[in-house]
């Protein structure tokens, strides 16, 4: 077993390189933010300025290896967020089920950080459930009608293109029931609400009526649109190996180190102390779980629950961290970064609101629970049932034994 | 990076796995509990056969050499089918804190003798007030001539009942720190002055009250320096704790297996429990729970396999996860299972007995976290 990434050469070279381009360019004010949601207008242009300045680059569009270098340095700057905005699962599906055309059209603008996508809201490894989606598209002639309401998650204050899901053959059994379309924001008949949720902008609402596409605006074959976002979203560039230390959890022990109390620091407190390091453990254990998703992505073994294990784990700690950063730094949990008292420039103010959010952007994590009931055969008898045992790993042949 | 078992560690697990299985059906676990010493000394001497008593042990003093990550393979398995031995604390924590303290002779004949299956030793380290830090170490040892004398209590001590020596920890003097002035013993068990009694209840390996009246111990069975044993009796920890945990990930995925397949084969209602979203809950607790501790165990087998820098905190992690994750899937199979499980005879019960006992061996999460907490330096 090994634990730690090995850097190759060309890696190695690579992070100077950014590094250096990092250290030279950076805008101040993007250094301070904990995430896009946390930009105002002036703000997020200047990300997006940014962003145009990464594509130019040619960082956008990296192969695994080097991507993650990048991210790891950004990380390090804790601007991870930056390329959090799904652009890697839309290239994956447009290389993958994209035609010709939409190559050509798409992916240099994705690359050059012209493109700004956003797609319907959903994670990987979750049950289609298309009851839950809210547009439907039917056939009129050569033309795509595109009618409803759904949420959409992405960066920014408006997007360029649409990744939508709509239910196009109502009648058929839900593996074929669905299609993807990716379709300019400015058609006519689309309109974005944003609600004002705790964390503005981390989902959207976009109605579609009567949005007339053609069928270039398919992404995949007609009718496999959810296996198309899904095979995406578990593609192993998607599925990455885990950039550097929870920026969060880091900020939340430096601040109990550096904070003084009745004398002595927080962190000498010993109920705190329990507090902190639990927080640790679990950044820990989040970090080893995306570890082994991305190591089984990239070997090439089957993932079962692994992704939806994952995602249930983070919504769990995370609204666990919020408590605990709330019972290490008080009332200063919650001031944020216009405050002139605020600590940790705010972030861990912007933790509290947008743990609520992750927990519940648009649904409750039930979802990901029955994606892993699903994955382990629950309530399917002993006909239904998989055994799923982690996949090369020491516990996988211990499922042989009955005791 | 690379999660995979090596070729060693896979016909490790293989064979472990082949023998307990055929030696260690739930029924013979509950057997083994019942009996008045918890030790089955057949099955014990094929597991020297088999070799895993030499494992952690280098081949200089007849051991194999093996990785503490090859160690852990074993001790998983032997967590997934609840075996109950001395293997831990003989040929892991022992055998450590002699390679760590040992002069070379006492490493020949000491090592020699738990890799080959000769003797049996026990590790005597928590008293009546009970912890793991070098603070609770309090029983005395005073130097008389060529011999030392050790007088007090220990508590909770696994397997001294059946061991042939005992490495006790005890304070030879009062240094200006709690870690000076520990000093390491290996006392005869049959020495004068020694005795054992097994403690009662619900424990899963069987623990020991170990009393010292005057016991004289030769000054040659001294591990190192008098006084200055605790960094080694660390480092020699720290692997039994690793590996410990390691073990504790296979009881917590045996767990999660039992209410996972429960709830394949018992209906209510007219359909199989899985389909009921609390029952389904709790096999999700248990996998991930499992998952939790057998990752970060590897990992912190692998920190002290390859010497990294932050291998204690990485040991901490591991054991402050594992001393609640067994538990916590234990627990949460119990939830599924209803009242089958408290059937001893089911089989379950063989893992809540030593997930609760192997939560405070070595350490409970409080502790750990804490250990975290300094070495972190918050």
């Amino acid at each position: 077993m090994d634990f730690e990434y090995r850097y190759s050469e060309e890696q190695e070279q690579f992070r100077s390189e950014v590094s250096a381009w990092l250290d030279a360019n950076l805008p101040e004010g993007l250094a301070g933010a904990a995430g896009a949601a946390m930009l105002d207008s002036p703000g997020w242009e200047q990300c997006q300025n940014f962003r145009r300045r990464i594509g130019e680059k040619g960082w956008l569009a990296l192969n695994i290896d080097l991507a993650l270098v990048f991210l790891e340095e950004l990380g390090k700057r804790k601007l991870g967020w930056l390329l959090d905005d799904g652009s890697s699962a839309i290239q994956s599906a447009l290389q993958r089920w994209g035609t010709e055309n939409q190559k050509k059209s798409y992916l240099p603008l994705i690359a050059d950080g012209e493109a700004n996508v956003w797609r319907l809201l959903t994670e990987p490894g979750v049950r289609l459930d298309v009851g839950s989606l809210g547009i439907r598209a039917y056939r009129e002639g050569d033309e795509i009608i595109l009618n409803g309401q759904d949420t959409f998650a992405g960066q920014g204050l408006w997007p360029d293109y649409l990744w939508a899901i709509a239910v196009i053959n109502p009648d058929f059994p839900p593996h074929r029931a669905t299609s993807s379309f990716l379709v300019p924001s400015g058609l006519k008949g689309i309109s974005i609400q944003t609600p004002r949720t705790l964390v503005p902008g981390q989902t959207n609402l976009v109605t579609f009526d009567h949005v007339v596409v053609y069928p270039d605006a398919l992404l995949g074959d007609e009718g496999s649109g959810w296996s198309v976002m899904q095979t995406a979203l578990q593609a192993p560039q998607t599925i990455q190996y885990p950039i550097a230390e929870d920026a969060e959890v880091g900020d939340l022990l430096q601040y109990a180190k550096d904070t003084v109390r009745d004398g002595a620091s927080l962190g000498k407190d010993l109920v705190l102390q329990q507090l902190l390091v639990e927080a640790h453990i679990n950044s820990r254990i989040t970090r080893l779980f995306k570890m082994r998703n991305a190591w089984l992505a990239s070997t090439g073994q089957k993932i079962t629950y692994e992704l939806a294990q994952t995602a249930l784990w983070e919504k769990q700690i995370s609204m666990r961290l919020s408590r605990i950063v709330r019972d290490v730094m008080g009332m200063y949990a919650l001031l944020d970064p216009q405050d002139p008292r605020a600590a940790v420039k705010g972030k861990l103010e912007f933790q509290q609101r947008s743990s609520l959010a992750t927990q519940n952007p648009s649904a409750v994590p039930e979802p990901y629970a029955v994606a892993i009931a699903d994955a382990l055969g629950l309530g399917k008898g002993q006909q239904g049932e998989q055994k799923i045992a982690s996949p090369g790993t020491p516990t996988g042949a211990s499922g042989s034994g009955d005791v | 990076m690379d999660l995979s078992l090596s070729s060693t560690q896979v016909q490790l697990k293989d064979s472990a796995t082949e023998f307990l299985k055929a030696e260690l059906p739930k029924e013979r676990v509950l057997q083994i509990d019942d009996s008045p010493t918890g030790f089955d000394a057949d099955m014990w001497r094929k597991m020297v056969d088999l070799g895993w008593t030499s494992m952690a042990i280098p081949e200089a003093y007849g051991g194999a050499g093996l990785t503490n990550t090859d160690f852990g393979v074993v001790a998983e398995t032997l967590g997934y089918f609840a075996s109950s031995s001395p293997l831990l604390d003989s040929a892991v924590l022992s055998a450590n804190a002699i390679l760590e303290a040992g002069s070379e002779a006492q490493k020949k004949e000491y090592l020699t003798a738990i890799a080959n299956g000769q003797q049996i030793f026990a590790t005597a380290l928590t008293e009546p007030e009970y912890g793991w830090g070098p603070s609770f170490i309090k029983m005395g040892a005073t130097h008389h001539g060529r011999n030392y004398v050790l007088n007090g209590t220990k508590l909770f001590i696994p397997w001294a009942h059946v061991a042939d020596q005992i490495v006790v920890a005890a304070r030879t003097s009062e240094g200006a720190s709690p870690e000076e002035g520990i000093s390491l013993f290996v006392v005869d068990k049959n020495a004068k002055g020694v005795s054992t009694r097994l403690m009662q209840g619900f424990i899963g390996d069987k623990v020991c009250e170990v009393n010292f009246n005057n016991v004289e111990v030769p000054a040659s069975n001294l591990l190192g320096p008098a006084g200055q044993a605790w960094p080694a009796l660390e480092r020699a920890t720290d692997k039994a704790t690793a590996i410990l945990s390691a073990y504790m990930a296979g009881g917590a995925w045996k767990a999660y297996e039992m209410c996972r397949d429960y709830s394949q084969v018992r209906i209510a209602f007219g359909m199989p429990i899985g389909t009921f979203q609390y029952v389904q809950g709790n096999v999700i607790i248990a996998l991930t729970e499992s998952d939790a501790c057998k990752w970060t165990a590897y990992e912190a087998l692998w920190m002290l396999d390859t010497d990294r820098q932050e291998k204690q905190i990485g040991v901490s992690t591991a054991k402050a996860v594992a001393s609640d994750s067994f538990w916590k899937a234990c627990d949460a199979s119990h939830d599924v299972h209803g009242g089958i499980g408290i059937d001893i005879t089911f089989g379950l019960t063989h893992y809540t007995k030593r997930a609760r006992t192997f939560q405070h061996y070595l350490g409970d999460a409080r502790y750990h976290r804490a250990r975290m907490a300094r070495l972190m330096e918050l």
